[in-house]
């Protein structure tokens, strides 16, 4: 390790009192990476849906399809990660098959705050955990063939602004 | 060599390293938000070399008698916790039997100060400063613990360290 913790606390508290440096994204504009190389790519949604977020996370080739709805009782925000489900009527066997995961969104952040994904507008979170998302790909049959097994961590961290 | 019992092994033989400036997990006890349950891992006591399982721990909601039961353990050959939270499970239940007075089972996860996640470490290891436990607070509301004078409140899916048994 090239630096210590106690050394990343206090760069991090200097990034923190310059507000110039640390410029928050919208969290629907944030792009995160996990250490494989796959990325998740945020995008507003359009405003006639009732999706709090959509997004795109790519996995080698493929590229699949992200929607967060935020649930009430309890307020959660619940994402449901597809592979080119089919267009209109969907049969619950289909939706299966083309879902690849779908849970709780994490949105991490770097003070000791219990992490909560925010709504549209507010600032990114750190890091996106997708927990389970590692295990799960493993079982999923991709519409794109890949070149071998779906290498992909429950962790993304924030790494680019579409602003 | 499975890698709990190495682990395990490992804590065992540096007990000074492990927590000098901490609390052993099996001894340390994690709140909610709305501080309506508490989460206290205990001591096993036995150590089964045939079993998965390397932690043990209560679930208390507050205000109430309701405790739950708890369990997390390591599946083979995946660096992965998996918990378990049971009410009043006949013993030896499995299969149908023990789905049916689960209340929630999912990947569990430490996560430290800076927002980093982790495995939870097995008796011995120092304790994370939170825990996730994803859809908790979903899994509770449905459950057959909610209700009038039982689990009113769902809590928040993470939970924080709050205290260290000695």
């Amino acid at each position: 390790m090239l630096f210590s913790g106690t050394f990343w606390r206090y760069a991090l508290a200097a990034m923190l009192a310059s507000p110039a440096a640390h410029a928050a994204c919208p969290q629907e504009l944030s792009i995160y990476e996990d250490t494989n190389g796959n990325s998740l790519t945020f995008t507003p949604p359009q405003a006639t849906q009732a999706a709090e977020h959509e997004f795109t996370l790519r996995i080698g080739t493929a590229a699949l399809q992200g929607v967060v709805m935020m649930t009430k009782e309890p307020e959660r925000p619940e994402a449901i990660i597809m592979d080119s489900c089919p267009e209109g009527d969907v049969t619950g066997a289909e939706l299966d098959q083309c879902t690849v995961w779908q849970g709780v969104v994490y949105g991490l952040t770097k003070e000791a705050k219990a992490p909560f994904l925010g709504k549209r507008g507010t600032p990114n979170a750190d890091a996106i955990l997708l927990p389970d998302v590692s295990r799960l790909v493993l079982d999923h049959t991709f519409k794109v063939a890949l070149a071998g097994p779906a290498k992909v961590d429950d962790v993304f961290v924030m790494k680019a602004c579409q602003e | 060599m499975r890698l709990t019992h190495l682990a395990a092994l490992l804590s065992l033989m540096l007990p000074a390293l492990a927590h000098a400036d901490g609390c052993a997990i099996e001894k340390s006890s994690f709140g909610d938000p709305d501080e309506a349950y508490i989460l206290k891992f205990k001591e096993m006591g036995t150590f089964d070399p045939d079993s998965n399982v390397s932690l043990k721990f209560t679930l208390l909601v507050k205000g109430t008698k309701l405790a739950l039961d708890g369990e997390v353990s390591i599946p083979r050959e995946v660096s992965r916790t998996e918990g378990r939270i049971t009410y009043q499970c006949p013993k030896g239940a499995e299969g149908d039997a023990l789905a049916a007075c689960t209340i929630w089972e999912g990947t569990m996860f430490g996560a430290d100060k800076e927002g980093n996640i982790s495995v939870l470490p097995p008796e011995g290891g120092d304790h994370a400063p939170q825990l996730i436990l994803p859809g908790l607070g979903r899994a509770i509301r449905m459950s057959a613990i909610w209700g009038d004078k039982k689990a009113t409140v769902a809590p928040w899916d993470v939970f924080a360290y709050t205290a260290c048994r000695k």
